[in-house]
């Protein structure tokens, strides 16, 4: 892609971009220059803006998923009363109120999954543990392993919309 | 799911463990894209936990800085059987990695034994011009 068409396509994205991240993460300016930064260097063959919004938001999600992990990855040995930061609405009053109420309905959906399922969500979102490692500890293959935590987050993911605690969706 | 990869190859590279160039199908993909927008949603609401950090002290005792004075409340990780512990997400612990890179000894140290040894090849250059 032309280094100009790539910048003018950046510039009329960005607003939508940070407003996405901002519903979801703490630091939406910091996660927006990672993702420019991965499309940039990737340089997506995109032939349309459509398709470049995709590409870009689709990189997005992995920030997302990405920069929760780079954080389980140097968090220590803190109890969650003691360290829970402001959700990512932190504007709004409930905020706080809204973090526990997701949180409970994390812990209400895990509490209805079978075990090993929950172990796998658990290893991965809060060890750094690979899925490779995970299935190696389950002494299940890598697919099942994945659909392990498929599963779990398929069950969280339902209960939160139930709940109305689900960012609104935005492609 | 009809798309292959929706469950295997897309979750992988969602948590940083599958090729890079896979975000090229998941953006033209319509199930992989409604499985990543799945889990970086669920992903996002998971509690965060100031990171705080915690290395040993003297090799064995644990300290935490940040001045979280609440940290004395730090919750026991027990292993069991090689077994990382399975903690809840009400209490959100994480095995802190212990691999803090620590000097062996100071710089002035390091700077007297420099000066030890440019003495003893000194001493030992006067001895090969006697000989």
């Amino acid at each position: 892609m032309h280094a100009t068409l790539l910048d003018s396509r950046i510039d009329a994205l960005s607003p939508e971009l940070l407003a996405f991240l901002g519903r979801r993460t703490r630091e939406p300016e910091e996660l927006m220059q990672e993702v420019w930064l991965k499309v940039a260097r990737a340089n997506p063959d995109c032939p349309d803006d459509r398709s470049f919004r995709a590409y870009v938001f689709a990189v997005a999600r992995r920030q997302i998923i990405d920069a929760h992990r780079r954080r389980q990855a140097r968090v220590s040995l803190v109890p969650l009363d003691a360290g829970v930061r402001e959700p990512v609405s932190a504007a709004t009053p409930d905020s706080h109120a809204d973090a526990r109420r997701m949180l409970a309905v994390v812990e209400d959906t895990l509490a209805t999954l079978q075990p090993e399922v929950v172990e796998v969500f658990r290893w991965r979102t809060t060890h750094t543990l690979s899925f490779k490692e995970i299935a190696a500890r389950q002494g299940v293959p890598l697919n099942t392993a994945l659909g392990r935590h498929h599963r779990a987050v398929k069950a969280i993911g339902a209960a939160l919309s139930q709940a109305g605690l689900r960012p609104e969706e935005s492609r | 799911m009809s798309c292959e990869h929706a469950e295997t190859t897309t979750l992988l590279w969602l948590y940083g463990e599958g090729p890079e160039d896979h975000a090229a199908h998941v953006a033209e993909c319509a199930e992989c894209t409604e499985v990543s927008a799945l889990h970086a949603d669920v992903v996002a609401v998971l509690p965060e936990v100031e990171a705080v950090p915690v290395r040993p002290a003297n090799g064995s005792a644990w300290y935490l800085g940040g001045g979280l004075a609440l940290a004395a409340a730090a919750v026991l990780v027990a292993l069991v059987g090689g077994r990382p512990a399975e903690p809840t997400l009400d209490t959100a612990v994480a095995l802190a990695p212990a691999t803090t890179f620590e000097w062996q000894a100071p710089l002035s140290d390091l700077t007297d034994e420099l000066d030890a040894l440019d003495a003893e090849f000194a001493d030992l250059s006067d001895e090969l011009a006697n000989l």
